[in-house]
């Protein structure tokens, strides 16, 4: 990508001859494309192909500051802005003149929340209608709509997982391996697996990539953490080990309430382990006080969590999910949780 | 060769070779790789390296 600092970028007529003198290949006719904001060349060097874009430099900052703002702006673009900001974040700068790409570069290292709304909004706002429309679809098996349905979804749902990872996302081609590469879990990679090879009968597959889509769906669903909570990077491979560190990545905080004589008090972290599944990412924290006379009338002071039982993780997450969706906190949660996480022995 | 010494000869390609080709036609500020090979893309679908 040439970014320029001129009113327009140099018009085809100006680039075709130099992408004759650039092209080894022999008999070619230079490729040179302009068309609206879309100015690209073709040519190979040394056996490889070279792709060259260019943008004027108001139109590439109007196009970054967009993004940042979490907001279109009111430019007619071919051009998908936030695939064209994914590939200048993770793109390696080449020629920076007076430092400007280091200094948008920086500016985007802190993900925009609005985008990660956004993304997650359009999803939920759509859902339903997506989901409906290709069972509908299909009945008649209606093939080439449904596969149309299917991909406008599936693009929508993957935005939205790469920003509640907080990741631009990179556009449609290599995407498996972004997946892989941006670290958004086995499950995502495993459900946009399943999307492309699903066996069986025709209808037998459409099922399939239903389901997977709508696993997917509700990855990003769950994501509640998405909505307001930046999510902390985090390479620790073992829920327990690293508990402590992240208790305070994205606590949400519930009343002490009395149990067997104590205080109880239930924080829900949200824990950004790349390679596992939002499903797994809610760590309910449990933290227990002896009452004593001054606690009994302010139960304000929460000591530090108790240790975890790892085989209790699975049950847990129907528990802190349902916490987090209600926002109630029910003595039968309580109960279960106690059960589960309370060891008899615990001190306060 | 590793992707990283790919990368920089496509790099010491873009910058010997084409930006003095085309400075005569404005005023360049940016110049960033983009793409699968500056992002260490294989055509194996499973693996990435960077």
């Amino acid at each position: 990508m040439m970014v320029w600092d001129d009113p327009e970028v140099p018009t085809a007529s100006l680039r075709e001859p130099l992408v004759a003198r650039l092209d080894e290949r022999q008999g070619v006719s230079p490729f040179v494309v302009d068309y609206r904001d879309i100015h690209l060349e073709r040519y190979v060097i040394d056996g490889q192909e070279y792709n060259v874009a260019h943008q004027a430099l108001a139109s590439f900052e109007s196009l970054l500051q967009s993004i940042l703002d979490g907001r279109r702006d009111n430019t007619e673009r071919v051009l998908d802005p936030l695939v064209a900001t994914a590939g200048f974040a993770y793109g390696e700068l080449v020629w920076d003149r007076e430092s400007r790409g280091h200094q948008w570069k920086s500016r985007l290292n802190t993900f925009p929340p609005m985008v990660k709304q956004e993304c997650r909004r359009a999803v939920l706002a759509h859902r339903q209608a997506y989901l409906t429309d290709l069972r509908t679809l299909m009945g008649p098996a209606d093939w080439f709509k449904f596969h149309c349905t299917l991909v406008e979804a599936l693009r929508t749902t993957v935005r939205a997982l790469f920003a509640l990872h907080e990741v631009y996302y990179p556009g449609d081609k290599w995407l498996r391996q972004s997946i892989i590469r941006f670290g958004l879990g086995e499950e995502v990679l495993t459900c946009f697996g399943r999307l492309f090879e699903a066996q069986g009968s025709a209808p037998e597959r459409a099922s399939e990539q239903h389901a997977a889509l709508l696993r997917l769906m509700d990855l990003v669903e769950e994501d509640e953490a998405g909505k307001a909570g930046k999510l902390q990077p985090c390479q620790s491979e073992h829920v327990c080990a690293k508990r402590e560190a992240v208790v305070t990545d994205f606590p949400i905080g519930q009343p002490p309430y009395m149990l067997g004589g104590r205080f109880v008090t239930v924080t829900l972290v949200y824990h950004s382990f790349p390679d596992r599944s939002a499903r797994s990412r809610l760590l309910p924290v449990l933290s227990t006080a002896q009452p004593t006379a001054a606690k009994a009338r302010v139960p304000a002071a929460v000591p530090g969590p108790l240790s975890l039982r790892e085989e209790g993780l699975s049950s847990l997450w129907e528990i802190s999910h349902d916490m987090l969706q209600k926002s109630i906190f029910r003595r039968k949660t309580t109960a279960m949780l106690a059960a589960i996480l309370v060891p008899e022995d615990a001190s306060s | 060769m590793s992707s990283s010494t790919r990368l920089e000869a496509y790099r010491n390609t873009v910058q010997e070779q084409v930006l003095p080709m085309y400075e005569s036609l404005g005023q360049l500020t940016l110049v960033y790789l983009l793409g699968s090979l500056a992002a260490g893309y294989t055509q194996d679908a499973g693996t990435w390296t960077s």
